[in-house]
């Protein structure tokens, strides 16, 4: 009797002392890599905000989202230039095709959009994933966007080339950039030759 | 409801956990020769994920409270092992019938990639899910589980009787086929259950 | 069997994807590209050699009726090792191989190995196999995102993290994006496994004759 115990005790007692190794070694894992993942985390955020207004020097993120904000609204940052506000980026995650479009859009002070940068999707390759590139988010029709001017696909009416094959995903950018001009409008009240009821039904739109 | 409906048909479709994720393509691939042994192994894996979906939920938000989530990983797996042993001895006890259908399946369903890969997809920040919306991501995931296996093993019980080259048989042909399936949902992902529903 | 056998073992006669067909998971996951096939089979190659050595060095210790969970333990603490390693180090390939690196976890080869040859041999011999087997892995991944990477994409041995940004074999209108979809991934190594079916057959019909002449 006293050996079986004996036995149970000696299972409970290896698969604890296991147990408890591993945690301890990865205890010491964790402390090391933690500091440095954070901060190439912290490294990429600021990469690419520094990407998307090319003004600002350093940026401090909003602690709450702004009233009335678009649901695909995640983040939102204030970018300075010399203590001046330089403008908004602000990070949005609208549906496309396969999933979530993680993408940053900057938002200059003069209300013009300042840059953008797809940060993560699950697009389809080749198609849908051309929304990273330049040849679209650098088009003319985007670049000239901004309160007042919301950017939309030719097929809804605008000025913006669809990637052929790729409307879906075309379409989930398009509203990823309308929302977040929505968001720095918010901010920005005072800017000039703001018809921004415009970009506010557009954006409607966009949304079916 | 209306976001627990559109996890629901992502996680069965569009990004179906065998067909489109590759997660648990070990039992796809080893327990689909016959329909009927597909059908259990589909059953217990579906009510496996969808019972560690729920307490690798809770885990997490344990670990979260005591800064280990770098335990994630141990922790998961280990709450699954325990899980998947608590199951078969509760149906062993209680429900023969059911024991006697699941039982041999239960053992295999520690080391499929589907139930710990929902586990961690549960956590994932960018998904942000509720403790519901997990839940019901891996019942779901369950749920495309079985289609697939079931799709897979009625074909492959009719191709048994194909003529097929020597270097063909087996896992060859049976991947080709996978691929096919997989083809098929391909068309599932230019669906828009949002349109459809009217949002 | 002499220890280069145990080693050469895991590369061919057993090559884990092509003959063992174990591992398929990660294999048709993250075989879209050279670079990521690369980065997933050292990782693994890395829990599999540490973990098939630990469990070696505990298999007089580990009571028969908790193994399983005991090598679990071991085997997820190397996997977390490698997962905060790589998140530390390239954080690019890691965003990449995203779920499937904690999946090593769940990796039948691993495991596998664990159990049928770390838990009875030597640690010297558990050394090479764990080797072998992860290389026999790594150079399976090799050879499959090979073919898919240019098919796809268009491209080979795209690496991000590393500044180079590949080789352009194919242009924009000719590639074949299925390879690097799901689809494409099931097809591919189906083929390829009854191409290495076939070619085994054919070695072994070889070997017979060759024998059978020298008598």
């Amino acid at each position: 009797m006293a050996k079986i115990a004996n036995e149970q005790l000696r299972l409970v007692l290896v698969l604890t002392l296991i147990a408890a190794i591993s945690g301890g070694i990865l205890a010491i894992v964790n402390h090391f890599t933690e500091p440095r993942i954070k901060e190439l985390e912290r490294q990429a955020t600021n990469e690419a905000l520094a990407l998307c207004l090319p003004g600002a020097g350093d940026f401090q993120k909003e602690e709450s989202l702004p009233a009335g904000a678009g649901g695909d609204v995640s983040e939102v940052y204030h970018g300075f230039d010399n203590n001046e506000p330089a403008g908004v980026v602000v990070k949005v995650e609208p549906r496309g095709y396969g999933g979530k479009v993680t993408m940053m859009v900057g938002i200059a002070a003069q209300g013009k959009v300042a840059g953008i940068k797809v940060l993560s999707h699950s697009e389809t390759s080749g198609l849908g994933s051309k929304i990273t590139e330049d040849g679209f988010l650098q088009q003319e029709a985007i670049r000239e966007g901004g309160l007042g001017k919301p950017p939309a696909l030719k097929q809804d009416g605008g000025k913006v080339e669809a990637i052929t094959n790729a409307t879906i995903s075309s379409r989930a950018v398009i509203r990823g950039i309308n929302q977040a001009l929505a968001v720095a409008e918010s901010f920005f009240t005072s800017t000039p030759g703001g018809p921004g009821d415009e970009a506010e039904a557009e954006r409607g739109d966009g949304e079916e | 409801m209306t976001d627990l409906l559109l996890i629901s048909f992502g996680a069965i479709f569009i990004n179906n956990f065998v067909l489109a994720r590759f997660l648990g393509i070990c039992p796809f691939l080893g327990v689909s020769k016959k329909l009927e042994t597909a059908v259990g192994m589909g059953l217990a894996v579906t009510f496996v994920m969808t019972m560690a979906s729920a307490i690798t939920y809770g885990v997490y938000k344990l670990l979260v409270l005591f800064d280990l989530e770098y335990l994630d990983t141990i922790t998961f797996i280990l709450v699954i092992a325990v899980l998947v042993q608590f199951v078969e001895m509760i149906l062993r006890k209680y429900s023969p019938g059911l024991y006697q259908a699941l039982g041999i399946y239960l053992p295999l369903i520690t080391t499929n990639c589907a139930v710990l890969g929902v586990a961690i997809i549960n956590i994932d920040p960018s998904e942000g899910y509720s403790f519901i919306q997990a839940t019901v991501n891996g019942f779901s995931g369950g749920v495309g589980f079985t289609l697939a296996i079931i799709l897979f093993a009625g074909l492959r019980e009719r191709l048994e009787f194909a003529p097929l080259p020597k270097a063909m048989e087996g896992f060859p042909i049976a991947l080709i086929l996978a691929g096919l399936i997989s083809i098929a949902f391909l068309g599932f992902s230019g669906f828009r259950l949002q349109a459809l529903l009217g949002l | 069997m002499k220890r280069w056998q145990v080693f050469t073992n895991g590369i061919f006669r057993e090559n884990p994807i092509f003959r063992l067909v174990l591992g398929m998971c990660p294999t048709l996951a993250i075989s879209t590209a050279v670079a990521n096939a690369l980065g997933m089979g050292l990782a693994a190659t890395f829990v599999l050699v540490c973990s098939n050595v630990i469990i070696s060095l505990l298999r007089n210790v580990i009571p028969d009726e908790v193994r399983i969970p005991c090598y679990i333990v071991v085997v997820a603490t190397f996997v977390t090792i490698v997962d905060k390693v790589m998140a530390a180090s390239a954080p690019g390939l890691h965003k990449v191989l995203g779920i499937f690196i904690p999946l090593i976890v769940v990796n039948c080869i691993i495991l596998g190995r664990a159990e049928a040859f770390a838990s009875k041999n030597s640690v010297g011999r558990s050394f090479m196999d764990g080797l072998g087997m992860g290389l026999g892995f790594t150079l399976g991944l090799l050879l499959l995102s090979a073919i898919r990477e240019p098919l796809g994409e268009g491209t080979f041995l795209v690496a991000k993290d590393f500044g180079f940004p590949g080789l352009g074999l194919i242009s924009e209108g000719n590639r074949a994006k299925i390879f690097v979809m799901a689809p494409g991934a099931f097809i591919t190594l189906g083929l390829l496994l009854a191409g290495i079916n076939k070619l085994a057959a054919k070695l072994t019909a070889a070997r017979a004759h060759t024998k059978k002449g020298g008598e």
